[in-house]
């Protein structure tokens, strides 16, 4: 009952007052606008890339859907987390800790956006790719945000999934199946994920301790973080390089995909040496336009028929 | 305390707001409040409005697909 009371005082925000008239932007703020582009970018890079044929119409709605369920996931995790969001630095001034917003109105606004979202892409665009839409946002809210992330130091290992199923459910909007190559985009995000998020873990470690999350840093140190990181990044390199081994990308999709991973592992081998964690954002940057570039190769690979 | 609400313009209102223990208390809508929910209004306005052309057009681009 104890963990009910605090969340009760922390919806009513940190100076403890209901503020009720909740802005057009406080509820752009609940679809955190910011993780969705990367989410929409490798959800519109799966539905580009895989063979077959759907109406520019329906590949817009289906991107539109990814990024909506993205944005309802999102919300909930902001109902979900309110209690710690307020104790966090980075995230006390979102809208519910804030009190710009009455808890209830939040978890209705992530709970209708998601089911419209599946109902889109199902009535849309298919079945298959309405499912993995599905079992992303459960995915997210239910296994990483209610299970995992206060319980356990592998929250994001386990919970990244949620952020790789993007590209496959793109994948499954124009092919209406899932595929090997589809999984290994899967396993790309996958892999991506733990290094990706230790980084900022390695900066934000005070905010997670306060909060009682207990992420890897906070819980085996910074060291131990690194040398997971390290192994994360190796093992990316070879996964990286799956779309080629299965003849779907090209040689030159996989010059820049062992470019990007030797560079990536050698800010994990720098970030090792780096006691005061100065590399830790730098690293955290990197791992974005990692994604960002390998996802525009493949784009790319499709664009000019070099696979 | 009147409980009434203006007619009109941006002076702050007062309404009824009853708490947990059934007691009414006084409770003041700001003009800033109601230019807030006034946005909203219009921001949901045009998210039925944009649903409802996007089931048309997906009603559409469908039967067009199997005709």
């Amino acid at each position: 009952m104890a963990d009910l009371s605090l969340r009760t005082d922390a919806a009513h925000g940190v100076d403890g007052a209901v503020h009720e008239a909740a802005s057009v932007g406080d509820f752009v703020q609940l679809l955190k606008p910011r993780v969705m582009s990367l989410v929409v970018f490798s959800g519109f890079a799966g539905l580009y890339v895989a063979p077959g044929h759907i109406h520019p119409f329906l590949a817009a709605v289906a991107v539109l859907c990814i990024a909506v369920a993205a944005g309802a996931s999102g919300a909930i995790n902001m109902w979900y987390d309110r209690d710690i969001d307020a104790i966090m630095r980075r995230t006390r001034n979102r809208p519910l800790p804030a009190g710009r917003m009455d808890p209830a109105e939040a978890l209705g606004f992530g709970v209708v956006l998601s089911l419209l979202s599946v109902l889109v892409m199902a009535l849309a665009v298919n079945y298959v790719a309405a499912t993995l839409l599905a079992l992303a946002i459960g995915f997210y809210v239910f296994v990483y945000t209610v299970w995992l992330k206060r319980r356990t130091p592998q929250n994001i290992v386990i919970g990244g999934a949620a952020g790789a199923f993007p590209p496959m459910i793109g994948w499954a909007a124009t092919t209406g199946e899932v595929s090997l190559v589809s999984l290994a985009l899967f396993a790309l995000i996958f892999m991506w994920t733990p290094p990706h998020f230790w980084a900022l873990a390695l900066v934000k470690n005070g905010d997670y301790r306060n909060a009682g999350v207990p992420m890897l840093p906070v819980v085996a140190g910074d060291t131990a973080t690194k040398r997971q990181m390290l192994v994360y990044t190796v093992l990316l390199l070879p996964v990286a390089l799956v779309p080629c081994a299965l003849g779907f990308a090209s040689l030159a999709y996989a010059a820049v995909a062992t470019a990007m991973s030797l560079v990536f592992i050698g800010f994990s081998l720098r970030l090792l040496g780096d006691a005061e964690n100065r590399t830790a954002m730098k690293m955290f940057g990197f791992s974005l336009l990692y994604l960002f570039v390998l996802f525009a190769a493949l784009i790319a690979d499709r664009a000019l028929g070099l696979a | 305390m009147d409980m009434k609400q203006p007619a009109g313009g941006d002076a702050p209102r007062p309404t009824a707001r009853t708490t947990t223990n059934g007691v009414a208390t006084p409770h003041v809508v700001t003009a800033e409040a109601r230019r807030r929910q006034r946005r909203k209004n219009w921001a949901l306005l045009i998210v039925l409005v944009g649903l409802s052309v996007l089931f048309y057009l997906i009603t559409i681009v469908r039967m067009g697909n199997h005709g």
